[in-house]
């Protein structure tokens, strides 16, 4: 899977899941704030991410990113 | 489901109620009482997070009718075994934070929210504090969104029938650290979920977007909201100064009570943060004052050498009042205040005082003034036991006493640059009158 292909596989994922349109999730975007991201719902991403990409993330490393680019990055890094 | 409250339950409350009015606080005020819905309705008061402990306090004096739970932190519960117990019986389930417990751990809270639901359901007024972590200044911060999973779970367990309401509420406080402070809980009207369960049940997310985005505006409009966090510190040196009580005054506020106070400084913080502020000027003159430790109140009433020689008579004539009431105050607030200035967050101060306070030290005290005294005083020995509270409000007083006097002989010693510094004070004052529109009333 190529950086793209992934990156428009989460979009997609994370828009549906968070019930968002996806010109939303920009990359400049920041994730806590569009997706609301508490705890509970920091899990949900997790499992959505580890789903579409096999990738595991912990949370504290996930709530050190600021925006999508940077968990685009951090993922592919991982893949 | 009404709840029938044993008669530990109502004495403790009224032990608390007896000393955190009496002792701890100045004043406490409830505000908006009536908007409380009657008990027996599931209820959910979402509070912004000021003051650890003490908010929670606050409310469960507000609520008089009825059993209040609170969803709090989670190492709380590991103290000692014995407050465990102590809070479970009040009424507190540990919720866990990624932040302070860790994500392994965030699994637990399936317990308290299924317990949390149950009771929802079954009528029960349960507060919470979605911010997760107190905040150190008067801001409204992030909200998680358990508080709306659990209200809408509950929801969806009585197949979407039982009617939930939020309640906003909003903590306010004078100053944060210290005895003999004013504070104030507030409650907004009541939001019912019921006009959200049918969208909520294909969008979820969405509608605890939304519902969250409404609890959070109901709640700013109850507390002092200051966004500006840049700014913060020069914001509330202008607010807590002569200026913001000489604006209450002209917005027809009384500065001295807490809750109109509140609504004055609310819209001198909105036009400050609308305005074109000369913040450098603001800073400088505040940091001066820091650095040379004087206090507001000494540019308008100015300290001369009288003045302290009274404040110095009257330490030295109360002083053997002072000597007696050592004992329980050293114990009750001396080491705590102390102990939590050192502390990396001493928002943990009122933690420290009250729960230790009314439930170890003074009733501890009490025993040991008894069984120290009787032999020599007999019944006497009971008047001291009772009197000690008092005497911890008189050393707490009397130490205040101590440090104007020493903060007035500072003034006194800085000399020419108090005076300069109380022309910068006024100019900048002068300055602001204009810029906030002082003349445009209301």
């Amino acid at each position: 899977m190529d950086k793209q292909e992934m990156i428009d596989k989460l979009r997609a994922a994370i828009a549906e899941e968070f019930e968002l349109e996806e010109k939303d999730i920009t990359p400049e975007a920041p994730i806590k704030e569009t997706l609301d991201l508490d705890s509970l719902s920091l899990v949900d991403l997790i499992a959505l991410i580890e789903a579409q990409t096999g990738v595991k993330l912990k949370g504290v490393e996930v709530t050190h990113i600021i925006n999508f680019e940077g968990l685009y990055d951090f993922i592919y890094e991982r893949l | 489901m009404k709840d029938n409250l044993s008669l530990g339950y109502k004495a403790t409350k009224a032990y608390f109620r007896l000393m955190i009015n009496g002792l701890f606080y100045r004043r406490y005020y409830s505000v908006g009482v009536e908007n409380v819905p009657p008990p027996g309705t599931p209820t959910l008061v979402v509070s912004d997070h000021q003051n650890c402990l003490n908010d929670a306090l606050g409310v469960l004096l507000a609520i008089n009718d009825r059993k209040v739970r609170f969803i709090a932190r989670a190492d709380a519960f590991t103290i000692n075994r014995l407050f465990t117990k102590f809070i479970l019986w009040v009424g507190l389930l540990p919720a866990f934070r990624m932040m302070y417990q860790g994500e392994e751990q965030l699994c637990k809270n399936q317990e308290t929210f299924r317990l949390s639901e149950q009771n929802l359901l079954n009528g029960c007024t349960i507060t919470i504090y979605p911010e997760a972590g107190h905040q150190t200044r008067h801001w409204l911060g992030f909200f998680s969104h358990g508080y709306l999973r659990m209200a809408f779970e509950a929801a969806r367990m009585s197949g979407f029938e039982k009617e939930i309401f939020i309640l906003p509420s909003c903590n306010h406080y004078s100053k944060y650290n210290g005895l003999r402070n004013d504070m104030l809980v507030r409650f907004g009207k009541p939001i019912s979920l019921k006009p959200y369960y049918e969208r909520f049940q294909t969008r979820p997310r969405t509608v605890r977007r939304e519902v969250n985005n409404l609890v959070r505006a109901r709640i700013r409009e109850l507390m002092l909201d200051v966004t500006d966090l840049e700014h913060y510190d020069d914001i509330d040196f202008i607010r807590r100064s002569r200026f913001g009580s000489d604006f209450a005054c002209y917005f027809g506020k009384n500065p001295d009570l807490l809750p109109e106070r509140l609504e004055a400084d609310r819209e001198l913080v909105a036009r400050i943060q609308a305005g074109n502020i000369p913040f450098d000027e603001v800073r400088a003159v505040r940091e001066e004052m820091e650095r040379l430790r004087l206090e507001d109140r000494q540019f308008d009433r100015q300290p001369t050498v009288l003045n302290v020689v009274g404040q110095a008579l009257l330490l030295m004539v109360t002083l053997p009042l002072a000597v007696l009431a050592i004992w329980p105050s050293v114990l009750c607030w001396v080491i705590p205040h102390h102990y939590s200035n050192k502390m990396e967050d001493n928002m943990f101060e009122g933690t420290l005082l009250l729960p230790i306070d009314l439930l170890v030290i003074i009733p501890l005290s009490f025993v040991i003034t008894v069984l120290a005294e009787w032999h020599w005083l007999g019944a006497w020995s009971l008047v001291h036991a009772f009197a000690l509270p008092l005497l911890c409000v008189f050393e707490w007083y009397w130490c205040r006493l101590w440090k104007r006097m020493c903060a007035d002989i500072r003034y006194l010693k800085a000399g020419h640059r108090a005076k300069e510094l109380k022309d910068k004070r006024e100019l900048i004052f002068t300055k602001l009158k204009s810029i906030l529109q002082w003349t445009n009333k209301k």
